[in-house]
């Protein structure tokens, strides 16, 4: 079929434009109550955030069970996206998802395409040292080599020190590196850096973590920009569930000591800007 | 997505700092390994030229190794492998002073050498019978007749193997960065990281190490057109 007159061709264009138009201008809090659905952006197969049970073939996980109890909270239903990693920013904001999920830390060049939550859970990059450094700093390893995963937020949280990144393609490296006194020490996430400091305690070269993190990366729920009324109510919802303990429930059932992760929740739901930290850019 | 431009690369100013940082270690990297690798493979020549069994099987195995075993593994067992049975002062001084970039020179150094002793052994090779026996005739000593008839026409016919091997050297120079060096395509990972332009990043590498690779190949042109012989084909 084809539109030869130019003014009904128009008319067609403006009509299909209303139609994507209109329902982009409704506030999406609204929506998501009148559906009573909350679609919530996940990781595909991230365990323990998000990954299909084997046996049920049901995403299961933290991500997806803070979902679930968000959409309880509103008396709505949710219904879990499996989105890939790097589509975690944009299928929210282009609205196919009300929410994403995902583990996602709060970066600048990410806050200008969508709005965070206020921050569940701050993931820290940690330096770990010879435990014969006396420093105890990490103002005191300015200048000095630190080895990181090439590509990784440890690079940028060793350039962001002031120190000098020595990089390697996997983590078995930049231990090695530390362990022949080729950097001063070496930067990675706390789960990945207690881990390798316990390890390390038979080694030649024992290692020992140093207290103050080298990057904080608040963990929030990401949502479309422009929907303030929505952004309010997750901040709500998710500050009275941390005071109910559920975030902390559902923290110990997927990364807790229990677990294979054995990590403590010691964070608390604060205002996104009373954090202070470095972002990342 | 993000338009194709070249600009954002070339006038962002930390960019082309990095970039350039990148390539003057490339440079490093390649004229260091190159000179240890020429250095080295006249000496492995002079070794397999003398009569000696022993000397000969050991050039035979040296070379055997370094062109049999990925120069990436090599490059490994040099940083992380032979660097930990040397002792803790030294290790610790090669920490502080890019231990990275000296074992880098190195590895490709003496992985290259086996390449050029045997460029320059089938140019020597090449070189007719009736040359060192004329030579021989006229007067000159052993090392004489290598010197002033042997040698100048070995390296003339070796030449274009040798011109081959030292692209492959600067290209190889690339393979640094795995054990933390950050040579040309190391900043170029970065530069990407950090722009996310990633066309434009590797359009400028391949420019860049084309650019340097006809360099080395117009410079062998022009060495083996003055070191032709009138009347030679």
């Amino acid at each position: 079929m084809s539109c030869d007159i130019p003014i009904l061709r128009l008319g067609a264009v403006a009509l299909a434009l209303s139609a994507v138009a209109l329902p982009a201008r409704a506030d999406q809090l609204q929506s998501i109550m009148q559906h009573k659905e909350l679609r919530c952006g996940t990781f595909a197969d991230v365990p323990p955030f998000a990954a299909p049970d084997p046996k049920t073939r049901k995403m299961v996980g933290f991500d997806v069970d803070l979902c679930n109890a968000i959409a309880k909270h509103w008396g709505v239903s949710a219904t879990i996206k499996p989105v890939s990693v790097e589509a975690r920013v944009p299928e929210v904001k282009l609205g196919r998802v009300d929410v994403t999920i995902a583990n996602l830390a709060y970066t600048i060049g990410r806050a200008k395409e969508i709005q965070f939550s206020d921050p569940y859970y701050i993931a820290k990059e940690m330096l770990a040292v010879p435990a014969s450094d006396p420093a105890t700093h990490k103002a005191d390893f300015k200048g000095k080599r630190l080895s990181a995963a090439k590509g990784s937020t440890s690079e940028l949280g060793v350039k962001l020190n002031g120190s000098e990144p020595l990089t390697f393609q996997d983590t078995g490296s930049v231990f090695m590196a530390v362990e022949q006194h080729k950097s001063a020490g070496m930067v990675a996430n706390t789960m990945t850096i207690t881990k390798l400091v316990a390890d390390s305690q038979k080694s030649a070269v024992p290692l020992k973590m140093i207290d103050d993190p080298m990057l904080l990366e608040p963990i929030c729920v990401g949502m479309k920009q422009g929907e303030p009324a929505l952004l309010a109510k997750v901040n709500e919802t998710l500050l009275a569930m941390d005071k109910a303990g559920e975030i902390n429930q559902i923290w110990n059932k997927w990364l807790g000591p229990n677990t294979e992760f054995k990590m403590v929740r010691t964070d608390k739901v604060v205002a996104l800007k009373d954090l202070k930290f470095d972002p990342i850019p | 997505m993000q338009g194709f431009n070249l600009f954002a690369i070339l006038l962002n100013p930390g960019f082309r700092a990095m970039l350039l940082n990148g390539l003057g270690m490339t440079f490093v990297v390649a004229i260091c390994s190159w000179v240890l690798a020429m250095t080295l493979g006249l000496l492995l020549l002079v070794i397999r030229l003398t009569p000696g069994r022993i000397a000969n099987g050991a050039v035979v195995a040296y070379i055997s190794y370094h062109q049999n075993v990925p120069t990436l593994v090599q490059l490994m067992l040099w940083y992380f492998g032979i660097a930990s049975l040397l002792p803790g002062a030294l290790q610790g001084w090669l920490g502080d002073h890019h231990g990275e970039v000296i074992f880098a020179i190195i590895g490709l150094g003496l992985c290259q050498a086996a390449y050029f002793s045997e460029d320059l052994r089938s140019g020597l090779r090449a070189v007719g019978r009736g040359q060192i026996e004329a030579a021989r005739a006229l007067g000159h000593s052993y090392l004489g007749s290598m010197r002033f008839v042997l040698m100048p026409q070995a390296l003339r016919n070796a030449l274009p193997a040798l011109v081959n091997h030292t692209v492959s050297l600067f290209k190889n120079s690339s393979l640094a960065m795995a054990i933390g060096v950050v040579e040309l395509t190391q900043a170029v990972r970065e530069v990407e990281n950090e722009s996310f332009r990633t066309f434009e990043v590797y359009l400028v590498a391949t420019i860049l190490y084309l650019g340097c690779s006809l360099t080395i190949m117009a410079m062998g042109a022009v060495l083996s057109q003055r070191a032709r012989l009138a009347g030679a084909r």
